[in-house]
């Protein structure tokens, strides 16, 4: 443990470098905005300035990615509490409680105390992203190719399960997405696949493509405007700074809320949105005055803050100590790692450990420095949320376009980009989540890889799968998490049919 | 009005045809190779799954009758809004052949003001503010990619 203490203190010393804290600043600084911005979640932020961040230094892009990443969970309150418009899915739980303080003349207090719940939940997610990434990473070592095969099943199975309230269309999303991953030179073989004879498509469809049309374009076109029905408060800076007694009332939420943000946000597909509904109702239902929730109770804005951005370090975990990315963000970043050559999972820790831990580093120094920038940006955050889409869009676009132009100089990336921009925006309205076709689209070349070699090596044997107890066990757990629901479901409609025939007689 | 029931049942037929186009091909690049899994093994099964799964949601669609799923939000899109979203769409389209003629910069200023008065209201006031963004935004542009990132812009 004391080996991880002193990584860190280095990592957060290279993080120091002018270099990386300038990417951390801007990171920050934007990702605050996309945030307040209606319709721009974390996911459209980090994909839209995934191929921008890239042509940068590695560790910088990373650190700035990241920084949009967590900067965005701080952004989304402040429009929630002012304006009662979420500027992301994880910050509705925000507007209950924070809206109501503000239409009280509240607003300084609830935003006061969203920034120290948010730096709160962000420190605790931290320093559990730094004591399990490095103890998963370590445990995972131990994985060989049948292990992560089974592993990256049951994390397909998993998001499709838990991504979105229809499983089936996830699961079509999923397959759609893998589909796309084998586009391209066969990686054993070397044979071309669906390329339709285009060469261009042999070194199949870069990700980032994929992700800016899908959670670039296609997000922000399918938002409905926003309406200006909301309180204006005019604040004063002293208003806004987290004040302490708040904070120490707040400690039983604080704690709670930062833990189950965190464990909600390590599963895949569960989500920052899913552990700020979750901490909420956990604080409600341990609240000495649970009537108070719903009517501008400052522990129901401290709850789901510290959830939504402890939930966004847990999702890391997954991504970095497994290279299996929990979410529609991480699976962005982790495009972001591969782009720029490195591997997550594992064995990152062992052979790139300088950058982990200056990335690690800069999370920290980030979370620290967002205080700072919240509470300072606060008055422009708020306007944000009226910027008319006539303004914002040309200005996304334009970045979207010329991002994805400078990956490969190609203007036929950018086509595609448009395209999938298209399919996204159909996607959306017609409930299909985006998150598992980003997901098939990494792990399954990945697992396709897995599967190929594990049966080369055994020969087509297909019970060496069987015959390893990780394997075993996570496959195992794959099968019941689709049998369990269902047999419940069977129980439960037995129970009512069986009490309306005793009503009926 | 396009009704989200009608558009889910074409795009799951869709799906359908792209799933067997799938395996179809995947036994094409070969199924297995000496015992062990080809080039078409996994494609194979990716089809099969797509297939099988959109099958299942056309059936759920089509037996739904009309009925407004709980977890999608609009039963229905208004022309309005998909002539919008087409209409940005053939925007950035038009936006690769004119960059391939005269060049991104003038381009992206020219794609940015077409985005805008899509997107946007109908006064000189807008279109002032727009036209002042759009020439602020193409030099900014310009800056980062040519000369900071030295991207060769068309």
């Amino acid at each position: 443990m004391l080996e991880t203490w002193s990584l860190l203190l280095g990592g957060l010393s290279a993080a120091s470098e002018p270099s990386i804290l300038l990417a951390i600043m801007i990171g920050a600084v934007i990702g605050l905005f996309i945030g307040a911005l209606p319709g721009l979640g974390p996911t459209a932020g980090v994909a839209i300035l995934l191929p921008v961040a890239v042509s940068f230094d590695g560790t910088a892009a990373i650190a700035a990615l990241g920084a949009v990443y967590y900067g965005a969970q701080y952004g989304g309150a402040v429009t929630a509490i002012l304006l009662g418009i979420p500027g992301d899915a994880s910050a509705t739980m925000t507007v209950i409680d924070g809206y109501q303080m503000a239409k009280r003349g509240q607003a300084g207090r609830a935003l006061g105390i969203s920034v120290a719940a948010s730096f709160i939940g962000g420190l605790i997610g931290l320093v559990l992203l730094t004591i399990f990434a490095t103890t998963i990473a370590k445990a995972a070592l131990a994985f060989g190719p049948i292990e992560m095969t089974a592993l990256m099943i049951f994390s397909l199975s998993l998001i499709s399960v838990l991504g979105g309230s229809d499983p089936v269309k996830a699961f079509v999303s999923l397959f759609l997405g893998v589909w796309i991953g084998t586009i391209g030179l066969d990686p054993i073989l070397g044979l071309p696949r669906f390329d339709f004879g285009n060469v261009r498509l042999f070194d199949g469809i870069e990700f980032s493509i994929i992700a800016v049309g899908l959670f670039g374009l296609a997000e922000m076109l399918a938002t409905p405007n926003a309406t200006e029905s909301a309180v204006t408060a005019k604040l004063r800076f002293r208003e806004l700074l987290p004040k302490l007694s708040d904070t120490l009332r707040c400690w039983r939420e604080l704690l709670s809320g930062s833990l189950i943000g965190f464990f909600i946000g390590v599963l895949p597909g569960a989500g920052a949105a899913a552990a700020t509904m979750i901490s909420y109702a956990f604080a409600k239902r341990h609240a000495k005055h649970p009537e108070k929730f719903g009517q501008g109770a400052v522990e129901g804005v401290a709850a789901p803050e510290a959830a939504n951005n402890a939930a966004s370090y847990g999702n890391m975990i997954p991504m970095f100590a497994l290279g299996i990315p929990g979410s529609g963000t991480t699976a962005v970043l982790m495009g972001g790692l591969l782009m720029i050559g490195l591997q997550p999972g594992p064995m990152l820790f062992a052979t790139q450990p300088q950058f982990v831990w200056t990335v690690f580093g800069s999370f920290y120094i980030g979370n620290l420095a967002l205080v700072a920038i919240t509470i300072v940006l606060t008055p422009l955050l708020a306007a944000c949320a009226f910027l008319k889409p006539g303004y914002l869009y040309p200005v996304v676009i334009a970045i979207v376009l010329y991002g994805i132009f400078s990956i490969n100089y190609s203007m036929f990336d950018v086509a595609l980009a448009i395209g999938f921009g298209i399919v996204g925006y159909g996607m959306a309205k017609l409930g299909y989540p985006p998150v598992p076709l980003v997901l098939g689209m990494i792990l399954g070349p990945l697992l396709e890889r897995g599967i190929r070699r594990t049966l080369v090596a055994s020969q087509g044997d297909l019970s060496v799968f069987f015959k390893s107890p990780i394997a075993l066990t996570i496959l195992a757990l794959t099968l019941a998490m689709f049998i369990v629901p269902w047999l419940m479901n069977r129980r439960r409609a037995k129970a009512k049919a069986a009490s309306a025939l005793a009503a009926g007689a | 009005m396009l009704h989200v029931r009608q558009l889910d049942i074409y795009v799951s037929i869709i799906l359908i045809s792209l799933g067997v186009y799938v395996t179809y091909e995947g036994l094409g690049y070969g199924y297995v190779e000496r015992g062990t899994p080809s080039a078409g093994f996994f494609p194979f099964w990716v089809g099969i799954g797509l297939a099988v799964f959109s099958a299942i949601n056309l059936y759920r669609t089509v037996r739904r009758h009309g009925l407004i799923r709980p977890d999608v939000a609009i039963d229905a899109i208004a022309y309005g809004e998909i002539g919008k979203v087409l209409g940005a769409s053939a925007i950035m389209a038009a936006f690769i052949g004119l960059s391939l003629v005269v060049g991104m910069t003038p381009s992206i200023f020219l794609l940015m003001l077409a985005i805008g008065a899509v997107f946007g209201p109908r006064n000189i006031r807008f279109y002032l503010g727009l036209t002042a963004l759009s020439l602020a935004m193409t030099a900014i542009l310009y800056f980062t990619f040519a000369y900071l990132l030295g991207v060769p812009l068309l």
